[in-house]
């Protein structure tokens, strides 16, 4: 089962995602491309960005995974990284993963209508560029994935009911460009709903024979 | 050994909104470094759901806030002589204690508390954070006598989330309907395991 929606964020540097591609809508703050790869860019460093994939339909259960490009580890707390079940009417309203390169630590947390919610502890991780984090949720469980080249590896578990539906992306916190992102894979892991299927009348043998 | 805790919501040393007192030692918090620890919230009512597995002298650390109200070790002990004490920190919490009677476990008692919290999380979200509690509502009043939006928006996240609230009317108090939910199973675990 291949990736529904994939960004490899190639532009001139300076491009904010929307310029960029009409495959993505903000749901908060806001990112722009650097170096070939992508990085959150709001008004502040304290600015929540996330903006979620238009590229196709996604189910309730999906997983949303980047690579790491750079790393700057500047001081600036600068995040980055994935989200699931983002709000598809472009409000904050989503769960997201991602990654501080200062204090080495990758974060759960929900965005509820702008009031930003850690879920259970940090992960306490250094990861550099080519590595890749992703974060699937199933039902109420969500999950954390590191891949540092020997293929995904589960980094922990939690639970929480805010949100049932919503759309993949990508979430992140800070104004730097030096931290940033690339080749966004959106992945559905539930029943994605087709147009009913069309039955023909099939005749028992005795109503063939009548015939 | 781990304990259960109902704590407080405060800001965490990362900006989050998050359990007070749950910061590691390196920074500037009283929990060893790679301490397992998990918290669930009570949606946007400022309250968490804290499991966390330390050593006696952690444990006394966060044990010692006043703000905090904690589990014992054995969550299958039947709360006894305790139970004016956990109605009332129930209550200080906004839970419903008067089901609570001697011979209910702890066990039965946090199976309870994350059914209600995980309604009241999907309630948050269906309405972008608005309190239950607080501003003239507390456990004691009347589903009917609640804003209209706010009624329709518990029934929903009620429903949303397959609970049962038949038997509830507009004369039911808002503590009925917690006491309702916290008989029901939940769907949200605390460092990976379900009550």
């Amino acid at each position: 089962m291949p990736a529904v929606a994939t960004e490899s964020f190639t532009d001139a540097n300076g491009t904010t995602l929307l310029v960029h591609t009409v495959n993505f809508e903000l749901n908060s703050g806001d990112f722009v491309i650097q170096g070939n790869a992508a990085c959150a860019n709001g008004a502040a460093s304290t600015t929540e960005c996330g903006a979620h994939s238009v590229e196709a339909p996604a189910t309730a259960d999906q997983s949303a995974r980047i690579t790491i490009a750079s790393i700057s580890g500047g001081g600036t707390n600068q995040r980055n990284g994935v989200g699931v079940r983002m709000a598809l009417d472009n409000t904050a309203n989503y769960y997201g993963a991602y990654y501080d390169d200062d204090l080495n630590e990758v974060y759960f947390f929900k965005n509820v209508a702008g009031t930003v919610t850690q879920l259970g502890a940090a992960i306490s991780v250094t990861l550099v560029a080519t590595n890749k984090l992703r974060l699937d949720i199933v039902g109420n469980l969500l999950e954390v994935f590191f891949d540092t080249g020997a293929g995904w590896v589960s980094q922990g578990t939690r639970t929480d009911s805010a949100f049932a539906t919503g759309a993949f992306g990508i979430t992140g916190k800070g104004i730097t460009t030096a931290e940033r992102i690339d080749d966004f894979e959106g992945w559905n892991l539930g029943v994605v709903p087709s147009a009913p299927l069309q039955y023909k009348r099939c005749l028992a043998p005795q109503q063939r024979m009548a015939a | 050994m781990r304990r259960d805790y109902l704590i407080p919501a405060g800001t965490n040393y990362a900006g989050f909104r998050a359990p007070k007192y749950t910061d590691p030692v390196n920074r500037g918090g009283p929990l060893p470094i790679g301490t397992p620890i998990d918290w669930i919230d009570f949606g946007q009512e400022p309250t968490f759901l804290v499991a966390i597995d330390t050593d006696a002298a952690t444990h006394a650390l966060i044990a010692a806030n006043a703000d905090v109200a904690q589990f014992p070790v054995n969550i299958d002990l039947q709360v006894g002589a305790n139970l004016n004490t956990v109605q009332t920190q129930l209550a200080a919490f906004n839970l419903p204690g008067d089901t609570v009677g001697v011979n209910t476990t702890y066990r039965t008692i946090l199976r309870g508390i994350t059914a209600i919290f995980d309604v009241l999380q999907r309630y948050a979200a269906n309405t972008g954070n608005v309190l239950v509690f607080g501003a003239g509502t507390d456990l004691n009043r009347t589903l009917g006598s609640l804003p209209v939006g706010m009624r329709t928006a518990l029934q929903l996240a009620v429903d949303e989330l397959h609970y049962d609230r038949s038997g509830l009317t507009g004369a039911s108090t808002v503590g009925d309907l917690l006491k309702k939910l916290a008989t029901q199973p939940s769907h949200l675990t605390l460092l990976g395991v379900a009550y």
